[in-house]
């Protein structure tokens, strides 16, 4: 292959948890099963090669069973006030539950400006042109890969 | 219709909600409902009767209880125990006309691993340099949608069958076919084609024998020839 696909380490395999996530939120409303097993061989994947997903990625799937979270179809989304303020998401296929504090001004570290020092592209500039949305998503699954955090 | 809607958000009339009343000592209304209602010959063996502890009434089920998971990766069990293992036609009605969007997201999903050029100049020898290297990403990549038939098989009865990759496991393909059943595939036994639009790939199932996320890690040796 050519020498710009042997830069990006892991590409394939970006690539395969890419289909993969589509394909589980493709699945997710027919077959809850089969959604849930893709989601589960994706995170396998990203345990076996060391490869990080990114954060928003990682909070549409749940956490317990790996099914896709969709408010109002596979999850449940309520606004709490009780411990601290924040969004709950329940799952509905195995009634997990998650909690995201909400504070004020706080972000994540990956969004952050200074937690990006250099953005490479890898997308082939002649090809990807059928589905926005991939390249997309993948852009963001490859960024997270390639920053490297100070400190 | 709208007098209908009205009474329906009113409130039920006294007369109604009068007679009922909530017995707050229940063991206590069930020994008078039984005094009234069984004949005098047996009242006396009621007392005995109510102190008799059911084994069977403690004892839940361990299966189909639905419970709060923690925020932990399910285990195997636990994951059996939520029906979340086995795809089947029983539970939830697989359509064939459903996965076919699967399919044609998994078609360009092949493209894309493969690489624009691949459908011009296919390796169709050992001999060609890029032979290995082909079946190094065909051997990472993912074959949940993929379109399948098998053309030889140590069982005859395996042989002809053709569908849609349903689920991967470490020894099983379970493929869905046109007419809506879900069939499970052994992969060690069979030989296998592949269709990548006009493209068939032939491959033998023993070289796909392992768990599909411990695949990508896994390097490929070209050149072995299984005897079925």
């Amino acid at each position: 292959m050519d020498a710009n696909t042997k830069l990006c380490q892991g590409k394939d395999i970006f690539e395969r948890m890419n289909y993969l996530y589509q394909a589980s939120y493709l699945m997710a409303l027919k077959n809850r099963v089969a959604a849930s097993y893709y989601g589960n061989v994706m995170v396998g994947c990203a345990k076996k090669s060391v490869l990080r997903i990114e954060s928003d990625i990682k909070r549409t799937i749940c956490k317990c069973c790996q099914s896709p979270l969709i408010p109002g179809e596979t999850a449940r989304v309520r606004l709490v006030s009780k411990p601290v303020k924040g969004i709950k998401w329940t799952c509905l296929t195995c009634l997990s539950i998650k909690r995201y504090p909400t504070k004020k001004g706080y972000k994540l570290w990956t969004e952050q400006p200074n937690s990006v020092v250099q953005i490479f592209n890898y997308t082939s500039k002649s090809v990807d042109d059928k589905s926005v949305t991939e390249t997309q998503k993948r852009n963001l699954d490859k960024r997270n890969s390639v920053n490297i955090e100070k400190n | 219709m709208a007098q209908t809607s009205q009474s329906i958000c009113s409130i039920l009339p006294k007369s109604i909600t009068k007679q009922i009343n909530t017995c707050e000592n229940s063991e206590q209304y069930i020994t008078n409902f039984l005094q009234n209602a069984l004949p005098p010959t047996d009242t006396s063996s009621i007392a005995n009767e109510l102190r008799k502890s059911l084994i069977l009434g403690k004892h839940k089920s361990k299966w189909n209880k639905k419970k709060q998971c923690k925020g932990k990766l399910l285990t195997n069990r636990k994951r059996m125990q939520l029906g979340l293992r086995k795809i089947s036609c029983q539970v939830n009605d697989m359509k064939y006309k459903d996965l076919l969007p699967l399919n044609q997201l998994w078609l360009n999903y092949m493209q894309q691993v493969l690489g624009p050029k691949f459908l011009d100049n296919i390796p169709k020898d050992p001999t060609d340099p890029n032979w290995e290297n082909v079946n190094q990403q065909l051997i990472k990549a993912d074959f949940h949608g993929a379109e399948i038939s098998i053309v030889g098989a140590k069982c005859p009865s395996l042989i002809g069958l053709s569908g849609i990759v349903v689920q991967d496991t470490k020894n099983i393909f379970r493929i869905c076919g046109k007419d809506n059943i879900i069939r499970t595939i052994p992969k060690d036994v069979v030989i296998m084609n592949m269709h990548l639009k006009n493209i068939k790939l032939e491959f033998f199932g023993k070289d796909l024998s392992i768990k599909p996320t411990e695949r990508t890690i896994k390097k490929f040796k070209c050149g072995r020839i299984y005897e079925l």
